[in-house]
């Protein structure tokens, strides 16, 4: 009998790592490099902390018209990080993988200095529904953003 | 001028326990923090980032009420980041706390040492040091179109911790 205890015991301590592997596994898709549907920045998502962050790496128009020069943060409601630049900037914060889905994180949108609450689901393993909102989910926009480097179907 | 002497003492006493008790018995202390931060190679032209990790050494009991950065600064460890390294944005990240932008430094390095400016509003930083560590990132744009090497250097920063 307590060799099929430790025989159980085995097999589900098996079963459990084999379950958060895939997890883990499944929560790393998310990284990699981005395009949001305006096509005019690319964005990096990558991992610290146990947790995934977004930033711009590349911009359309690196430069502001009007200053010719690369393009900063300047609607930040902190008039201290205004000329903070753009490429480089983390726009995607904080998200936690669960329920196969990555929530309780943010969305900072530069033209306007606004920061959103944020939803990522993931349709395929090359295209993201990402949604910015306002306290409910219901209010709110879905952008759909295209993987970069396009993974193969295994 | 006896009764001059204990008049004066008791509004001493009393001043004192005024400020004990505006207080609340909090400490505020200046804390001088190095940590050293690394990307792995090979790295690439454009947006790198780099993370290093901290853990709060905070005593026993006590609670960081508030926590202000007043100085942030960079030095080459291993390479010179002279000519290497341009636009470096300094980040608190922690399991516990939302992303923190504390400090940036603006244009290319064309120094060892590298003095970034520190962001004006820092709220709810204590949130950061009730957790178990720290990770600090600091991401940065590579100059050369290809590094072949890890990237290694060191965050010097003062914070002024106040506690319980």
């Amino acid at each position: 009998m307590k060799k099929y205890t430790q025989l159980f015991t085995f097999f589900l301590l098996i079963n459990f790592s084999a379950f958060s592997q895939t997890a883990e596994i499944k929560a790393d898709q998310l990284t990699g490099v981005w395009e949001p549907s305006h096509g005019k920045a690319r964005v990096k998502i990558d991992k610290i902390a146990d947790k995934y962050f977004g930033k711009i790496v590349w911009l359309r128009e690196p430069n502001d018209p009007s200053t010719q020069q690369p393009k900063v943060d300047k609607n930040n409601p902190d008039e201290s990080l205004r000329q903070v630049p753009l490429k480089g900037y983390r726009i995607l914060k904080d998200f936690i993988f669960k329920d196969g889905e990555w929530a309780d994180g943010t969305i900072y949108d530069p033209e306007n200095g606004s920061t959103y609450n944020c939803v990522v689901k993931m349709r395929d393993q090359n295209t993201l529904d990402i949604r910015g909102y306002i306290g409910i989910k219901t209010f709110g926009r879905t952008d759909v953003w295209k993987r970069l480097e396009i993974k193969k179907k295994p | 001028m006896l009764r001059h002497k204990t008049i004066s003492n008791f509004l001493l006493v009393l001043a004192s326990l005024i400020l004990i008790n505006c207080s609340g018995g909090n400490q505020s202390r200046l804390e001088k923090i190095r940590v050293n931060l690394k990307s792995e190679g090979p790295l690439y032209n454009g947006p790198n980032t780099a993370t290093g990790i901290w853990k709060p050494a905070i005593s026993q009991g006590k609670q960081v009420k508030s926590v202000r950065f007043t100085q942030v600064k960079i030095s080459s460890i291993d390479t010179s980041l002279n000519g290497l390294a341009a636009n470096l944005v300094f980040q608190l990240a922690s399991s516990n706390a939302e992303m923190k932008k504390i400090a940036f430094f603006k244009g290319k390095a064309l120094s060892n040492e590298l003095v970034f400016q520190v962001a004006g509003e820092q709220e709810n930083l204590e949130e950061f040091f009730k957790g178990q560590e720290i990770t600090f990132v600091v991401d940065y744009d590579l100059i050369p179109d290809e590094w072949n090497e890890n990237l290694t250097f060191t965050l010097e920063f003062d914070a002024e911790l106040v506690t319980d």
